[in-house]
């Protein structure tokens, strides 16, 4: 036997007896990670839609002070509904004052 | 073959998968050195660079030198930021059919011959006997795969094959 075909017969045994696990490990290729970031991306983005949604209806939820203001100013028919503290309340009510008014 | 499939990709790349991948898995674990797990990992990024690395691909060319080259220089990397831990161990169970019991004799031993004289040799002369001997490649593409000079490939393979047949001369 040949010293050649002697040690291709060698190798073939040892490279037939491997085993390597898995097939084709798609979602490493380009493609699938170009999808796999836009997966992320848009997970990320609806994710922290979620969580500013919350935030903002949470912090913009009327108070009870603030329902109260708010039914006042509605009541002495305040034109300026826009009023978001009470710094702001408290000019308008003086100056509707001012004016003769009853509040 | 390849030159069939150089247009196409992931027809390229499905070749290389099929038929390079047990190879350069024991490349990997046995001539290289890695552990079986690292030698998992390893490979899967090698076929990662390979796919990246498709365009670079220049038909007709070895493409045995050109992913040897990558897997080399990406397991050289690899051992560079780890400490690597070496198996040493080659595989030795084999899944095949049964074959007749006087060859399997004959065959284990000289296997276990080659075995013992690869085994007394350099890690670079192991590899190199790999190469020219399994994958067949030219002298000129196991000096770019080991960045080494041609003449300097050829003159130690000589003499490599000369103390092997010395070695196993009473089955050669």
């Amino acid at each position: 036997m040949k010293l050649k075909k002697a040690l291709r017969g060698y190798y073939q045994e040892q490279v037939d007896a491997v085993n390597v696990p898995g097939g084709i490990w798609k979602e490493k290729t380009k493609s699938s990670r170009v999808e796999s970031r836009v997966l992320n991306a848009a997970f990320h983005a609806v994710l922290i839609g979620l969580i500013v949604t919350a935030m903002i209806s949470g912090y913009y939820k009327p108070s009870l002070l603030e329902e109260r203001m708010y039914t006042i100013v509605d009541r002495y028919n305040i034109e300026d509904r826009l009023t978001d503290s009470l710094e702001s309340l408290i000019i308008i009510i003086q100056k509707n004052r001012n004016n003769g008014g009853k509040l | 073959m390849i030159s069939g499939l150089s247009n196409d990709r992931e027809g390229l790349f499905s070749y290389i998968w099929e038929r390079y991948r047990k190879k350069l898995y024991y490349y990997l674990t046995a001539i290289m050195h890695c552990s079986r797990e690292d030698g998992e990992d390893l490979l899967q990024e090698i076929m990662m660079k390979v796919y990246n690395r498709m365009d670079q691909y220049k038909t007709g060319h070895s493409i045995e030198a050109w992913l040897y080259a990558i897997a080399r220089n990406h397991c050289i990397d690899f051992k560079r930021k780890m400490s690597s831990r070496p198996c040493g161990e080659e595989y030795r169970e084999s899944d095949g059919e049964a074959p007749d019991p006087f060859d399997t004799v004959c065959k284990g031993e000289l296997n276990r011959a080659i075995y013992g004289c690869l085994k007394g040799m350099d890690d670079i002369d192991r590899e190199m006997v790999f190469l020219r001997h399994f994958e067949g490649l030219k002298y000129k593409s196991i000096g770019a795969v080991i960045s080494m000079n041609v003449n300097s490939v050829k003159t130690r393979m000589l003499a490599l094959e000369a103390r092997m047949r010395r070695d196993l001369k009473e089955w050669l």
